[in-house]
């Protein structure tokens, strides 16, 4: 990149830090709107997450108003999406059933950040038995299919929405811990690393400030793709029955209320709240390939 | 007679390696007094990075360790103290310099923070602080307009500004010693000259010690007072670097001098010593330069020849500078 050619200059002029970083940011801004699924992968997350933030605002109805009058009625103008079987707006519900969705993606991959990056860091720094024992644990958390594994962790820790948030967010650790750990153990051979040795600075400090900051554009793809992970396992969830209780509205939880419907013909209740699923994973897969893309070139050039 | 510094008195590196142990250091004594500047060279894999590593006692830990040996730095040895408290030296009575100025900053650091992060660690210092000397640091070592480089990352600059930036690094707590391993391998010519300039007037001003290692005898003749010439980890010369020049002894130092261009002699091809260093875990019985050596004796391959005082401040390892000495006496 130009930043390496003007290395070769004697005494070059550097520009001023701001314009630099300006540039910077738009070239960033620029490689993600010349991705063309990002940009729609970003806009169905800025969507959903708006609609969640507005729900309140938008919603026609109440998500949990009764109305038996008026039950399974079809998609029309005073219910867009239609009726469930207690005769709440579907509409409504998969307003509010966005909230809770993001919300448990965000607290469920937080979880698996915070434990995760730290174990996969440490175990790769200090290597030695410490790391075996680690990263061994990790292998057996990986070992059980996912659903599986965050069912026992649900169901043990007693149904409900913080339990499946604490279940999805232990179940995404080892993907968070394998990363860190392959980037500490590339990174902590680097010369900048040794040379940080070399004035004295503490290992805990190397590895959270210096070796961290270093593995943030991988992490932050891993982070990205997490979210529809955790969202479409915490869905399951609810639609097993381990996850948000009755009434609230989870779109999980709909489609499993809303399934004996599909036979006698009531759509609308599993299809809206299933393409609320659809789009908001797709939106983050999307987001985390283009991100992954973006990246991974611009830091190696970087260098 | 100046107080020594450091003393460096039998020291043994080893690592293990899958093909058994690599003794790269082997029983080496260096001294350095305040103030004094002490060049290492050798050829690549003759053990000098591996000495200075084992003095900041940064060795890998997992292969490399120091099987013997004594590493004193103002008296205390370094090799038995615990972790603690050689970080307590490290970067703050003794710093290093390393050889590629590319990549040893950290990329996604400010250039501010990973100048002054020895001085908060070691000084104790606030942020403010901290980016004020800094600032200081930078503007001492020759960067113009520090107040802005300070917020810059490291690719933003060249490579003569990041070996500038190392420097001001490395001296940002006046250490006593200033290890740099070849500090001027990476960067041209032109700015060579500048940062070895910058690192002299930095001594005379802070009375820094220099260990400077280097293959390059160029810089060597520029910096230092005297000079230690490392074979296949073993010193087989050490004098001042008037007397390397105009008299050196071992076989190994006037090979190096020989392979010098020469502006008068207008050669067309370098002299070049023949072979390569020996793989250190197939040494040489006898003296480990032998196989290589123009002036080989028989028992060159028997017996290995000891570092020996040949004159006044002049240490030789090899048998026929004892013979001669022995013939004179």
């Amino acid at each position: 990149m130009s930043e390496t050619a003007t290395t070769l200059v004697p005494n070059p002029v550097p520009q001023p830090s701001a314009r630099a970083d300006l540039r910077k940011r738009q070239t960033f801004a620029r490689l993600l709107l010349k991705n063309r699924l990002a940009v729609l992968g970003l806009s169905f997350i800025v969507i959903w997450t708006l609609l969640a933030v507005i729900a309140p605002w938008v919603s026609p109805y109440e998500p949990t108003l009764t109305d038996t009058a008026s039950k399974l009625q079809s998609p029309n103008a005073a219910h867009w999406f239609g009726t469930d079987n207690f005769g709440r707006d579907v509409l409504s519900r998969v307003l509010y059933g966005a909230r809770i969705s993001i919300w448990t993606g965000l607290i469920a991959v937080a979880i698996s950040l915070c434990i995760g990056v730290p174990l996969g860091g440490i175990a790769a720094y200090y290597g030695g038995r410490l790391g075996s024992v680690i990263m061994r644990l990790m292998d057996i958390l990986l070992a059980f299919p996912s659903l599986v594994l965050s069912m026992a962790i649900a169901a043990s820790i007693g149904a409900g929405l913080t339990s499946a948030m604490i279940a999805v967010g232990i179940v995404g650790i080892p993907e968070f811990a394998r990363l860190m750990y392959g980037q500490t153990i590339s990174l902590k051979e680097k010369e900048y690393i040794e040379a940080s040795r070399a004035i004295g600075v503490k290992d805990n400090v190397i590895l959270f400030r210096h070796i961290l900051p270093n593995a943030l554009a991988p992490l932050l793809v891993q982070a990205t793709l997490g979210m529809g992970f955790a969202i479409l396992t915490a869905s399951s969830l609810s639609f097993l029955g381990l996850g948000v209780k009755p009434p609230i509205a989870e779109w999980g939880a709909m489609i499993s209320e809303g399934r004996e419907y599909i036979i006698s013909g009531q759509w609308w209740l599993v299809t809206f709240p299933g393409l609320g699923i659809a789009t908001s994973i797709l939106g983050f897969n999307l987001l985390g390939d283009g991100l992954r893309d973006i990246l991974d070139p611009r830091l190696r050039s970087g260098k | 007679m100046t107080a020594k510094l450091l003393e460096v008195s039998g020291l043994r590196t080893e690592f293990v390696t899958g093909g058994g142990v690599i003794r790269a250091v082997d029983g080496i004594d260096l001294k350095i007094s305040e103030g004094e500047t002490l060049g290492i060279v050798g050829e690549s894999g003759c053990g000098k990075s591996i000495t200075s590593l084992s003095i900041m006692q940064l060795l890998p830990s997992k292969i490399g360790r120091i099987a013997a040996g004594e590493i004193r730095f103002k008296g205390e040895d370094l090799v038995r103290r615990s972790g603690r408290e050689v970080r307590r030296v490290r970067g703050n009575r003794m710093a290093m310099i390393f050889q590629e100025p590319m990549t040893s900053l950290n990329p996604v650091i400010r250039i501010g923070r990973q100048v002054a992060e020895s001085a908060r660690y070691h000084l104790k210092i606030g942020r403010k602080e901290a980016e004020t000397l800094a600032i200081e640091m930078l503007r001492k070592v020759g960067i113009s307009r520090p107040e802005q480089i300070v917020k810059q990352y490291p690719h933003e600059l060249s490579g003569g500004m990041r070996q500038r930036v190392m420097i001001a690094m490395a001296m940002v707590c006046k250490p006593e010693l200033l290890i740099a391993d070849e500090p001027t391998t990476a960067l041209d010519v032109t700015i060579q000259a500048q940062i070895l300039d910058l690192m002299r007037e930095l001594q005379r001003e802070e009375g820094t010690a220099i260990l400077m290692i280097t293959h390059d005898l160029g810089v060597v003749a520029e910096m230092c007072d005297r000079v230690v010439v490392m074979y296949a980890g073993q010193i087989v010369e050490e004098t001042d670097v008037r007397t390397l020049f105009r008299s050196p002894q071992h076989p190994y130092t006037r090979g190096l001098l020989d392979s010098l261009p020469q502006l008068s002699e207008g050669r067309e091809r370098l002299a070049s010593i023949p072979g390569q260093v020996p793989n250190p875990l197939e040494l040489p019985a006898g003296c480990r330069f032998a196989p290589r050596c123009p002036v080989k004796m028989r028992e060159c391959e028997e017996a290995v020849p000891e570092l020996l005082t040949t004159e006044e401040g002049h240490q030789c390892r090899c048998f026929l500078r004892q013979k001669e000495k022995e013939a004179v006496s």
